[in-house]
């Protein structure tokens, strides 16, 4: 009889790490009108945004929860806390940063990266930033990366009330509007008019409260010609009570414009990952999503584009990883409304350890589309046998002038390559970690070299224990 | 949803609402049975009998469970064909259904097929010229081991005429089952079909092909469910859009644990002709077995630019090549039904 090998599950240590809430402002537990209100006032938002908030509000009371996804009966709104402020002001300095939230950060490697490879770092500690700087001649193009706080009240205020939750309105859906509700924390960034960034900007965010929600607003306006890499890290320590993410990210592309947007997402697996993401690209224009999704216990993540303008593009692409007591619906949405635009799509999902991985996608190709193409591909692996993998991809296609292609492909791992290797000196588990790393290289190619070792390194973890 | 709808062809794992793909809404009508014009062929191996109208309520059809009970309490009985064991049936059974103007109607058969018996059935659909109605139809299949069942069903309703049909399998060991639908007329057409491949090594195959034009209406939820090991299921459909016409491809391959060794594949090819025309495509697997291969692909839109290409030089205009490539694909499904009269009748519809 073959010998399971019995390896705990992944060593989280890093992300795991829990700080004390130290004279933190926690507004009190639930969801109501006084509460949004109260909220509000504490943040000085502008009277639109207080309406704002509270129409959501009404709007979320409204909708009902989706019936189509994962279960998330585990989430109980009236138990959540929406806003936790970190006892401390938004920095520029990491020096001025508290030591224990500085040396979360540490250990998550942030002020090296940002040393090292990025433009600009903005880091969210619950539901504020603690710290915010973009290097000086990045600044000097015009580049403008900031907190949304400070931009709903600055000199772009009108210009963020202009975009806000316009690409994402609350009456999409019910956490849409609870984000439109709650909202705090993101990052603004506007890049003027053929303005090429060289070097990424990114946004770390850290849910350190238990029972918290943390609900950031990422608003990005690259302006025609200009290019832009923008990468966004999330973790949280994990807890026995459910936490909650409702971020939403709004990405203007403007035209002949390009943005890639990555994201390595590992938050706690007591985590509720409701996330929304949509671009809007206008005529020549590109969209790049990289998704690694690895962590919450439940995920509900598929970043939309909307090709608005006649030759816009999109590219997705992203992988899945679904370990023990994991339910992570994931894929994207493309919507095709003007001539000659073109979309690809290519992502892996793996399922392991009782993981549930769902697929799920949706290509539309309007009557004003002619010319358009679109191709998705999607491979699911399938690692053992308590585990499931479902794809669900759906095209609705209304002009005769389009090119649509669809494949999907599901399995295991082969037993000939994991014997291959073995013959050259690996161990099984090596074998399938090996074979799962080199299955996810299209996310791992495409992103920042730091970043894709990261990535292998999350995979290597996460087979720990897979054989069997 | 109107009071007086009701949901069916629900697809087994729902997506996103507003797409409008989880599931067809049909009105409700008080159906009549057994009005229409009905003739039978039944070779002499085969056995035909009436039972109550819930009989084989075990096998499950694709439209859905409201469907079902609805039809179970509109109809008062209930055709079973039944081959006996090792019996095998050369001549088809045939059944062609003429609905007359204002039918409303509902029919059902259940098909036993006993261990490694041989059958095929055809059932032909027709109307009277300008008739209007509806007919609410299902086929039961029990396929027993090493038997094999061939199942061609062939639309050639009037302009006017909406169908319901639906049809459920259960495949024993080593059981065979091809399908072959051709969809060709009716204004709308709900197709429920679901096949469960219960026994080791049971088969289905199944090949679907439609041709609509004007504003008719295809709505289509077709479900294999693999629970025996090393059971294998291959879907191809293929179409032509024209008109205002639309049509909605539900697919789902659902591998169940402990179906080892399993195998399923599906793939939709479609043409646009018109700009006016609408596709809608949902294939989906489940998977909850690691042993398992799945797949599916689809292309929609033009015809294969190569191909295109390649006709042009051989001096055919693009009309005439989707021309030429529509009637192809339509006699190539056209050759699958193995009644003479039939086949005419469809080729030339």
């Amino acid at each position: 009889m073959k010998e399971k090998t019995i390896v705990s599950d992944i060593d989280r240590n890093v992300y795991d790490i829990k700080d004390e809430e130290k004279d933190a402002y926690r507004i009190e537990e639930g969801l109501t009108p006084e509460i949004v209100e109260k909220l509000s006032k504490e943040k000085n938002d502008p009277e639109w945004m207080r309406e704002f908030r509270l129409n959501s509000l009404k709007i979320y009371n409204e909708l009902k929860v989706p019936e189509w996804g994962p279960s998330i009966d585990g989430l109980n709104m009236d138990e959540i806390v929406t806003y936790v402020r970190p006892n401390t002001k938004m920095s520029a300095k990491w020096s001025e940063v508290p030591d224990d939230i500085k040396n979360t950060f540490d250990r998550l490697g942030i002020p090296q990266a940002e040393r090292e490879s990025l433009a600009g770092v903005g880091a969210q500690y619950d539901s504020e930033l603690v710290y915010h700087n973009v290097r000086k001649e990045v600044e000097e193009l015009g580049v403008i990366y900031t907190d949304m706080e400070s931009a709903l009240t600055g000199p772009f205020a009108d210009m963020v009330k202009e975009h806000f939750m316009k690409l994402v309105p609350p009456t999409d859906h019910k956490f849409a509007a609870l984000h439109g509700a709650v909202w705090s924390g993101g990052s603004f960034v506007y890049v003027p008019p053929g303005v090429s960034v060289e070097i990424p900007l990114q946004s770390y965010f850290r849910l350190n409260a238990p029972g918290a929600g943390q609900f950031e607003h990422t608003l990005i306006i690259v302006e025609e010609g200009a290019d832009l890499h923008f990468i966004e890290g999330c973790s949280a320590p994990k807890y026995n009570v459910a936490n909650l993410h409702a971020g939403c990210v709004e990405l203007f592309v403007g035209k002949n414009a390009k943005l890639r947007y990555s994201t390595i997402e590992n938050w706690s697996k007591n985590m509720y990952n409701l996330n929304t993401k949509r671009a809007k690209v206008e005529e020549g224009g590109k969209v790049e999503w990289i998704s690694g999704s690895f962590g919450s216990h439940v995920s509900y993540l598929y970043p939309m584009s909307v090709l608005n303008g006649k030759g816009a593009r999109s590219e997705f692409t992203g992988v899945t990883f679904a370990g023990n007591d994991q339910n992570l619906d994931t894929g994207t949405k493309v919507v095709h409304n003007a001539p000659d635009t073109s979309s690809y799509v290519n992502t892996r999902s793996i399922s392991k350890d009782g993981g549930i991985s769902t697929f799920r996608s949706a290509v539309v190709i309007t009557e004003k589309a002619k010319n358009s193409k679109s191709s998705v591909s999607c491979e699911s692996l399938m690692v053992d046998n308590i585990s499931r993998s479902d794809t669900i991809p759906a095209m609705d296609i209304r002009t005769r002038y389009a090119d649509v292609g669809h494949e999907a492909k599901i399995g295991k791992i082969s037993d000939d390559a994991v014997f291959y290797l073995m013959s050259r000196g690996l161990s099984e588990e090596e074998a399938k970690a090996l074979i799962v790393s080199g299955f996810a290289d299209n996310v791992s190619k495409e992103l920042p070299v730091e970043y894709a070792v990261e990535m292998n390194n999350l995979i290597r973890l996460e087979m720990k224990g897979a054989i069997g | 949803m109107s009071k007086n709808n009701f949901k069916i062809n629900t697809i087994p794992s729902l997506t996103w609402n507003h797409l409008k793909m989880n599931e067809a809404e049909v009105e409700e009508v008080q159906v009549c049975p057994d009005l229409s014009e009905v003739n039978e062929q039944l070779p002499e191996t085969i056995t035909a009998t009436e039972m109550q109208p819930g009989y084989a309520s075990d096998i499950k059809g694709g439209a859905g469970e409201v469907f079902d009970s609805k039809l179970k309490s509109n109809i008062d009985k209930c055709h079973v064909l039944t081959c006996k064991e090792g019996v095998i049936t050369e001549a088809p059974v045939v059944i062609s259904v003429n609905f007359k103007d204002g039918s409303v109607e509902g029919r059902k058969y259940v098909i036993e097929a006993e261990a490694n018996s041989k059958t095929t059935i055809v059932t032909d659909f027709s109307s009277d010229d300008g008739a209007k109605g509806r007919s609410c139809f299902q086929t039961l299949i029990r396929i027993g081991k090493g038997a094999e069942v061939t199942l061609v069903q062939t639309d050639r309703l009037s302009s006017d005429f909406e169908l319901i049909n639906d049809v459920g399998a259960v495949l024993e060991e080593d059981a065979i089952l091809n399908i072959v639908h051709i969809f060709l007329g009716g204004s709308n057409i709900y197709q429920g079909c679901n096949i469960v491949l219960k026994g080791d090594r049971a088969v289905v195959n199944k090949d679907i092909g439609y041709f609509l034009k004007e504003e008719q209406d295809l709505d289509m939820n077709y479900v294999v469910i693999h629970e025996g090991k090393k059971t294998e299921c291959d879907i191809k459909a293929s179409g032509v859009l024209e008109g205002e016409s639309s049509k909605l491809f539900r697919g789902t391959i659902d591998f169940k644990n402990g179906c080892a060794g399993s195998k399923g594949a599906e793939i939709e090819e479609v043409i646009l002709r018109d700009d006016t025309a609408h596709n809608k495509t949902i294939p989906v697997i489940l998977c909850a077995e690691e042993d398992v291969e799945g797949s599916h692909g689809a292309t929609i839109g033009r015809i294969d630019e190569d191909l295109i290409f390649y006709m042009q030089t051989r001096g055919f205009e693009e009309e005439e090549i989707y021309k030429l490539i529509s009637k192809s694909r339509l006699l190539s499904f056209c050759s699958k039904i193995p009644d003479e009269d039939i086949r005419a009748k469809t080729m030339t519809f």
